[in-house]
């Protein structure tokens, strides 16, 4: 970028210099809540209220919400939730792939009477606010005996991932050149076989982006959570809250070290993910 | 500045200016690693009023050529003048250039004509409607005035942005492949249309282009640029007649010319050049040692048939033989020679796959180049 | 290798027509090529013979058996798309070896696969690139490949859409000279669609014109060149197009281009009095008689340019329309130059001549074109695509049609 400027531009202007003094304003304030948040969760008991910058580092907070000390506190056993969530986020967007995909290329490819509106009805679960649909849902869960159960919640959450998934991945089946599935069916090879010997393969950077984004908005979720479940179900979202203490006392240095133990796995599975996020793998199937 | 309006009868001119592009120089350098040199000391010096081609394979310098002159790139050495000024070191705005760059966007929200006239109303020019629509009208585009950008073709755009650059009457006038996306006979109307309101207005022109036949028929003299360096600056008749190198030679023309081996020979003081087992055919060559390895050039189009037995001539059957009713082609395996020579014939003259084909050319259109470097050889 | 019959062809994408009621028989074994301008429905009728769009009307017949509702997979034909759609993600090798290994195309064990693959590498010079990802490749090679990916099997047809019109202007017409000699496209029933009418007359055992999803001629190339059924297909063929000059009839004579065209109607051409018409002059039929006219009278017509007599008449010299005028630009075309001649009306004439013959810009020059090579059609609004009448050979040239 720095090597772009056009003849007669000049670098230090001073409105260039306050351009760049208004970024990093920014920046410093939207960096700042995160920053706190992993100063206060290295802060002991006595110096959470504080808010100097000087203090006696501890990793003792970690500790105690990982261990029983931290379910005595709070009556949440926080190692418990994590796996929960783990595996209703998984589950979500396992059903939302294998629901999706095909979902996303029937759309993507074909337009059928109506292929619109259903796409609109599908992205308009994400319109509703969750606190809107919260009590029937919460009505109906009780009745059928899903109320507090892993199926129970990965169903829900999957009312969050799978609008994203179709959405995603149908503007990537839309960008892959039909010509390419034409010419594995004149190949010799079924519509089924088409797909996934050519299509699938070549939207594996877009599957990976909708599982990724995805998993955060599962992960992320906590009215669903947080009204569907009790104990049994609960996820690490609500678990975090329990540690501003229910009437008792506020660990705010708990807390904080909960929600940053709560943001590793997405950050894991983004790390993991990342390598497949490189676009342009269908470079040189079509002359451009 | 003198702002022009062209009624019928009563032209304003622009004072035409020259362009002098003196040693220009542009090396891309990225975080100091690998430099590369996109032009190499470019000398050109275009005359007031003069249209003149950069003409190229895609990678040989030319469109950076004309972003230097626009003010798009820094020059990393040399000079560009435009009259007696020197614009190397002031913004594009300040150059007074007029620039129809495929990439130069138009503004999305505004219509055609609201596109158009963005750049007059800059400028307090009345009557500013009248001149769209005379524009328009010559540049085939008069329904496109009351639509937007997005709703246009490639290469309705490009006649749109061709206009932009026209509307202002700029002395110099930079054209990307102003042609390249319109098909085949829009291109001929508006290739015509543009040489006649580049000389009507006298604009100093500059054409970046990769199409030789666009080069040869819309410009006055053209540069044949390879490896950001000039090949060969002169008219079409030069550039086409007599082509400084090989990379000229088989750059310029269409179908290419046939480049062989061949042996110059002299007897009785005239000078041959022997190509495979038993070709031969006459050059005009003088400068050229007898027995010396040589690359013949020699154009399809040149190339006559019905040639006597006694003259000079190649000789082959005929693999392929193509009638496009206004003339013939005939791909020719003439024995020594390792690729086949395309030869065109006339109309009138069918001819088969399997037929002994005998054919020649004039001395003068028999090029000779050396081997190795490719330079010309007279 | 079959025959392929298409019968009343249709198709609309919403309010806008794909191809419209589409005929055409194509023998077996023949090299058949559409001709048209980009959204003529060229490739809509290659997919739809394909299979791979659903026509709203009409059939495919293809070795006599009807494929309405056949998949395009059992239908044995083979397509090079424009876009090459070579799968990216495998190698050259394995694009190639791709239709045989579907079991549909026929029974290929792994020897005989590589034995064709090999083949139609040798014969296509890509032997060197089987280990290549097509994004390795230049759009040259890409194209070879995916011609090859179609020849590499047996099909009763081969679909070719457009397949040299990416290349640069010399590997274009180095292949279309290669493509004319490949056994296997000479000796199966073959469509190629393309944009450009010297591939086309090179090419075509016949050729079809196409126009706004309707086919307006098909012929010979020699057919649809000396009789082009409308002004449409006369300015398909030729570049630069044909010349159209607005005329009308009166008193046995045609007048136009403001009084520089004034010749006797032959015998034989279906026009009556008051009749508006159109002449159209190809470039290159006109020939560039040497200067002289006076600056001033350029607006006279020149000898009354009898037409040809019946069969009988024994006069062998054939007649020809002169017209005086003066020329406007001269633009080189390589070893040709093109020249705009001004011969009065809006419309200059368009010449093609050689470079030595040209005139210089501003010159008075005299316009000669053979009588059968002036095509004549009807009137109509500019823009607007007339049929054509005749020539000024008038019966001569009908004959000869026949």
């Amino acid at each position: 970028m720095a090597t772009t400027l056009m003849p007669g531009q000049k670098r230090f202007t001073p409105s260039a210099i306050l351009a760049d003094l208004t970024l990093l304003a920014w920046f410093v304030f939207s960096l700042f809540p995160i920053v706190w948040l992993v100063l206060l969760a290295l802060k002991t008991d006595a110096e959470q209220t504080t808010t100097y910058f000087s203090f006696s580092p501890t990793l003792d907070n970690f500790g105690t919400v990982l261990s029983d000390r931290g379910e005595e506190l709070t009556s949440v056993d926080f190692p418990t939730a994590l796996l929960t969530s783990v595996l209703n986020c998984a589950g979500a967007v396992l059903v939302s792939l294998v629901v999706g995909i095909p979902a996303a290329y029937a759309a993507g490819r074909w337009r059928f009477r109506g292929s619109n509106d259903l796409m609109f009805t599908i992205l308009s679960f994400r319109f509703a606010p969750e606190l809107m649909v919260i009590v029937p849902l919460f009505v109906i869960y009780n009745q059928i005996g899903l109320f507090d159960t892993t199926v129970g919640m990965i169903w829900v959450l999957q009312l969050v991932t799978m609008p994203l998934v179709v959405w995603i991945l149908r503007s990537y089946f839309q960008d892959l050149p039909e010509d390419l599935e034409h010419a594995a069916l004149l190949d010799g090879y079924t519509r089924r076989r088409a797909f996934v010997m050519v299509a699938l393969p070549l939207v594996r950077p877009g599957i990976a982006a909708a599982t990724l984004l995805a998993f955060i908005f599962a992960w992320n979720n906590y009215i669903f959570p947080l009204v569907l479940s009790e104990s049994e179900a609960s996820t690490v979202t609500v678990a975090i809250t329990k540690f501003l203490g229910g009437g008792g006392q506020a660990y705010y240095n708990l807390t904080a070290a909960a929600a940053v133990i709560a943001a590793l796995p997405p950050l894991v599975l983004a790390l993991t993910i990342q390598r497949y996020l490189v676009r342009g793998l269908s470079f040189g199937a079509v002359k451009s | 500045m003198s702002t022009l309006t062209r009624t019928d009868g009563s032209a304003q001119h622009t004072v035409a200016q020259s362009l002098v592009l003196d040693r220009l120089h542009k090396t891309y350098t990225s975080r100091g690693k690998t430099s590369f040199e996109a032009v190499k000391g470019i000398e050109l010096s275009i005359e007031p009023g003069e249209m003149v081609a950069l003409l190229g394979p895609s990678g040989c310098g030319k469109t950076t050529t004309l972003r230097l002159v626009a003010g798009l790139e820094t020059v990393t050495d040399g000079d560009i003048r435009i009259g007696a000024t020197s614009v190397a070191d002031l913004p594009p705005a300040k150059r007074n250039v007029g620039v129809g760059f495929e990439s130069y966007a138009l503004y999305p929200p505004l219509s055609v004509r609201q596109n158009l006239r963005y750049g007059l109303r800059a400028r307090k020019v009345r009557d500013a409607d009248q001149r769209v629509d005379t524009l328009a009208a010559r540049l085939e585009m008069t329904e496109l005035l009351d639509h937007r950008p997005a709703d246009l073709s490639s290469g309705q755009k490009q006649r749109v942005a061709l206009a932009r650059a026209l509307i202002r009457n700029p002395p110099v006038l930079l054209l990307d492949e102003p042609l390249s996306h319109l098909d085949a006979a829009q291109r001929q109307r508006v290739r015509r249309e543009l040489k006649v309101l580049q000389r009507e207005f006298g604009y100093t022109t500059i054409v970046v282009t990769h199409d030789q036949l666009e080069a040869l028929s819309l410009a006055d003299r053209i540069a044949v640029m390879d490896g950001g360096v000039i090949q060969q600056f002169g008219t079409p008749d030069e550039i086409f007649d007599d082509p400084a190198n090989r990379f000229v030679a088989d750059f310029v023309g269409e179908p290419n010319i046939n480049l062989v081996d061949g042996v110059v020979q002299r007897s009785g003081g005239k000078t041959f050049v022997r190509v495979g087992d038993a070709g031969m055919l006459p050059v005009t060559a003088t400068g050229v040692a007898d027995g010396r390895a040589v690359t013949v050039g020699l154009r399809p189009q040149d190339c006559h048939t019905g040639v006597g037995a006694e003259q000079p001539a190649l000789e082959g059957e005929v693999r392929v033989y193509e009638n496009l009713l206004e003339f013939g082609q005939a791909t020719v395996d003439v024995p020594g020679v390792d690729e086949p020579v395309v030869v065109q014939t006339p109309a009138d003259e069918r001819l088969a796959g399997g037929d002994v084909l005998r054919f020649a050319a004039d001395a003068g259109q028999v090029y000779l180049f050396d081997d190795d470097s490719g330079e010309r050889l007279r | 290798m079959a025959t392929l019959d298409i019968t009343g062809l249709s198709k609309r994408y919403g309010s806008t027509v794909g191809i419209d009621a589409v005929d055409l028989d194509i023998d077996d074994g023949e090299f058949f090529v559409l001709l048209g301008p980009s959204g003529a429905g060229k490739t809509t009728t290659l997919k739809s013979i394909a299979g791979l769009i659903e026509v709203d009307a009409g059939s495919v017949t293809i070795g006599g058996r009807d494929m309405s509702g056949v998949e395009p997979y059992e239908r044995n034909v083979a397509m090079a798309f424009e876009s090459y759609a070579l799968y990216p993600q495998k190698s050259v090798l394995d694009n190639l070896a791709s239709p045989l290994r579907s079991g549909r195309t026929g029974r290929y064990d792994d020897a005989e696969q590589r034995r064709r693959v090999d083949a139609v590498t040798g014969t296509l010079g890509i032997s060197h690139l089987l280990d290549r990802l097509p994004k390795e490749l230049s759009n040259g090679q890409r194209q070879r490949v995916a011609l090859g990916r179609v020849l590499v099997r047996p099909a009763d047809v081969y679909l070719l859409d457009e397949p040299l019109s990416h290349l640069d202007a010399k590997l274009r017409s180095a292949m279309r000279a290669e493509l004319k000699q490949l056994g296997a496209v000479s000796q199966t029933t073959s469509v190629y669609v393309t944009h450009d009418y010297q591939e086309a007359l090179a090419l075509g055992d016949r050729v079809g014109v196409l126009r706004d999803g309707r086919i307006v001629q098909v012929g010979a190339p020699e057919q649809v060149w000396n009789a082009p059924a409308d002004t449409f297909v006369a300015k398909a063929f030729g570049q630069p197009e044909i010349t159209l000059l607005d005329a009308v009839v009166d008193d046995g004579r045609i007048h136009g281009a403001d009084g520089a065209v004034d010749v006797a109607v032959p015998p034989g051409l279906a026009v009556t009095s008051g009749q508006r018409v159109r002449l159209g002059l190809r470039p290159r039929d006109v020939a560039v008689a040497g200067a002289g006219a006076p600056p001033d009278a350029a607006a006279v017509a020149g000898p009354d340019a009898d037409p040809v007599a019946g069969p009988g008449a024994g006069r062998s010299a054939p007649g020809e329309l002169r017209m005086r005028g003066r020329v406007g630009l001269v633009e080189r075309l390589g070893r040709l130059v093109e020249v705009s001649v001004d011969v009065g009306g809006s419309t200059p004439v368009i010449v093609v001549t050689s470079a030595e013959r040209a005139a210089g810009e501003g010159e008075p020059v005299e316009l000669s074109v053979p009588n059968h090579q002036v095509h004549v059609f009807q009137a109509g609004a500019s823009g607007e695509e007339t049929p054509r009448i005749g020539s000024l050979a008038g019966a001569t040239d009908e004959e000869d049609r026949a």
